[in-house]
């Protein structure tokens, strides 16, 4: 089987709403509520849903911009969800989800090769690192995971970019475009010395289609598209893998958005990148992704490679969006599937399927079982009761 | 970094109010500093400026009393070593209200939640007090001196300040560009010096050196009002203090006195005219996005 680049695993994410002189938690906003993928080498995963459904949550948190609520994200072949937290909360995290787990099922199996052959990818890996390098000690196993953390978290940072949607905040209006990119390689000391810096950042401009020339402009010396690009550049003068666009061409115009998208995908090929390409966009998300994951209300709802996807939409939510795409033809008269109503809060999201409120094809059971994620068709999940 | 400082230079230079901003500044810094050279100290004291005659009716300007006499005293000497005053008023006042805002209104705006709750409560109870009835009241209350007007103009001139770089905080925190450093793996303290406080501290920069100017305004108004500086004492709003009865001039002669309050006035206009055209300088050259 494939190496994922990154796996997500029961992803969690809930922003406490607070109230009151002294700012009780009084409720949590559940943006992301239990989503699993894996991204894999070289693709483009398109991750697409209305606004406030969470795909910009789990942006930010894959990068750690946030810290996950739970869940875990393995990068490559490292756990990676504890990286940025306190280390008494590091620990915490590793004993919960490595050492106790590990001795437990000792308990069970009896001899440690029962344990290590019942597990799977990283946690195989962990088991073994467990059984063997610590000898079954939980503060070795500690001290072996929470060594070299400073050199785990740069290597993380290098890996893994974002490129923002809005390219007026997304770059700083007081810095030079040759401190804006070169900000990331000098802190990971991939150039030393001004001349190097310079070289590295005009060699990264000219990738994106910028002139060497501007590196001593001012982001607002820039039209939109151009900040765009810098915008790219600056993610790619770190070489990461993996570059997560959130919403990155949203608010450009569609002349310019094109421009950049083409730049995108032949960065790809270029530089072997891969892409979690977030938008709301779905005639976007057609000509990027190879792979699409539909989401609504914190959860996923469908996921496919495209060509399934946008041939033969299972889920009842995709085929809603699929028919809201306009054709550039008049004379193909088109059935349109109108959705009633808003989102539902994700504060209160409805039992059962979230999608039933507005679902026109909800049956009763809809409101009470919550549909889990099956694989359909090869590669193809639907979480949906309706779906055979 | 050497080419854009020189290039900084440059614009300034090209810029005519910021030159005679700056050159207003550096006329009234000579003054300060030499003042003891241009007017020798002849007490013990050499901000208390010597009485020249008992006669209390203003004489005009002489070869001897350059700005001319009022209540026996040399307006002349009064208004060179009431620069000093200006300098110290102002840039004691601004500094500390400055640094006192600075550091409740950046505590606020970064913890936030019931901390910024409070304190910007404490500053709306400040601001809700009218300024110059605050400092009078407080002068008042902590008796006469310049050190007692000093006090009272910091304790209520630091909620502008707190104000300003709370909601700068605020707003920067949130913006892309700092999540974006952050994902580049730059630590905090870096992204603080480098992407937040570039885009917060300036305008509190150039807010405080306009307030200089105005300051030393309030300063004056205090003292004319007779709850300032000693009587006197070499300070701008003293003289004019001591000019207020001859305000009028004499009969038939509306202009008579005129040297007693234009000295001391036009010193006044000019150093807030300073101070506020260099913030305006400062402004231009801290902000990029202004830049032609």
């Amino acid at each position: 089987m494939k190496q994922p680049l990154v796996r997500i695993e029961r992803l969690i994410k809930y922003f406490p709403i607070r109230a009151g002189v002294f700012k009780r938690v009084v409720a949590w906003v559940k943006a992301v509520d239990d989503v699993s993928f894996d991204v894999f080498e070289g693709e483009t995963v398109g991750l697409v849903g209305e606004s406030g459904c969470g795909k910009t949550t789990i942006g930010m948190t894959l990068l750690r911009l946030y810290e996950p609520t739970s869940g875990r994200i393995i990068v490559g072949e490292e756990d990676t969800t504890y990286y940025f937290l306190p280390t008494t909360k590091a620990r915490s995290y590793l004993k919960r989800s490595y050492t106790d787990r590990f001795q437990q099922l000792l308990k069970e199996k009896g001899s440690t090769d029962s344990v290590i052959d019942s597990l799977q990818g990283i946690d195989r890996r962990y088991a073994e690192i467990f059984f063997g390098d610590a000898k079954g000690s939980a503060s070795k196993f500690l001290s072996v995971m929470l060594s070299n953390m400073d050199e785990k978290r740069k290597k993380f940072r290098r890996d893994l970019q974002i490129v923002f949607q809005d390219p007026y905040s997304s770059l700083n209006p007081r810095l030079r475009v040759k401190t804006i990119v070169g900000e990331g390689p000098l802190t990971h000391r991939l150039v030393r010395g001004d001349k190097e810096v310079v070289e590295r950042v005009k060699a990264v401009l000219e990738d994106v289609g910028i002139s060497g020339e501007y590196i001593y402009r001012f982001p607002h010396e820039f039209s939109g598209g151009q900040r765009q690009r810098i915008g790219v550049a600056r993610a790619l003068a770190l070489s990461p893998k993996l570059i997560i666009a959130d919403e990155a061409v949203a608010a450009l115009d569609v002349s310019i958005r094109s421009q950049v998208i083409n730049l995108m995908k032949d960065l790809q090929k270029e530089h072997k990148l891969t892409y979690l390409f977030i938008s709301h966009d779905l005639s976007v998300i057609k000509y990027v992704s190879d792979r699409v994951i539909v989401m609504y209300l914190g959860k996923i709802v469908e996921s496919a490679p495209k060509k399934n996807l946008f041939d033969e939409p299972l889920h009842p939510y995709t085929r809603a969006l699929m028919s809201a795409i306009p054709i550039p033809n008049p004379n193909i008269k088109k059935e349109r599937i109108i959705l009633k109503g808003d989102v539902p809060s994700p504060i209160n999201p409805p039992s059962g399927c979230r999608f039933h409120t507005r679902c026109y094809m909800a049956v009763e059971e809809c409101s009470k079982i919550e549909p889990q994620l099956r694989e359909v068709k090869p590669d193809h999940y639907v979480a949906c009761h309706l779906v055979k | 970094m050497r080419t854009e400082t020189k290039r900084m230079i440059k614009r300034l230079l090209r810029n005519p109010s910021a030159v005679l901003g700056f050159s207003l500044l550096i006329f009234f810094t000579v003054i300060a500093i030499g003042a003891p050279l241009i007017c020798p100290p002849q007490s013990y004291d050499p901000y208390m400026i010597p009485i020249v005659t008992w006669d209390k009716t203003p004489q005009p300007p002489s070869t001897e009393h350059p700005f001319g006499v009022i209540d026996g005293r040399d307006i002349f000497y009064g208004v060179i070593w009431g620069t000093r005053t200006a300098f110290k008023v102002g840039l004691i006042v601004t500094l500390t209200s400055t640094i006192i805002g600075l550091l409740i209104g950046s505590v606020a705006g970064y913890f936030g939640g019931w901390l910024d709750e409070i304190l910007m409560r404490i500053t709306d109870v400040f601001l809700s007090i009218p300024y110059i009835l605050a400092a009078i009241v407080v002068t008042a209350f902590l008796g006469m001196g310049l050190n007692k007007v000093m006090i009272s103009l910091i304790m209520f001139g630091w909620m502008a300040t707190a104000r300003l770089i709370r909601g700068n905080i605020l707003q920067v925190r949130e913006e892309q560009y700092v999540l974006a450093a952050r994902a580049l793996g730059v630590n905090d303290y870096l992204v603080i010096l480098k992407h937040v406080l570039p885009n917060t501290i300036f305008p509190v920069v150039i807010q405080a050196t306009m307030r200089i100017g105005s300051l030393v305004i309030t300063a004056a108004a205090l003292s004319f009002l007779g709850l300032g500086a000693p009587v006197g004492y070499a300070d701008w709003g003293s003289l004019l203090n001591f000019a207020r009865n001859w305000l009028l001039g004499a009969s038939g002669e509306a202009f008579k006195y005129w040297y007693a309050i234009v000295y001391p006035g036009v010193a006044m206009v000019l150093f807030v005219l300073a101070w506020n055209l260099v913030g305006d300088a400062l402004r231009d050259v801290f902000d990029p996005r202004l830049r032609g």
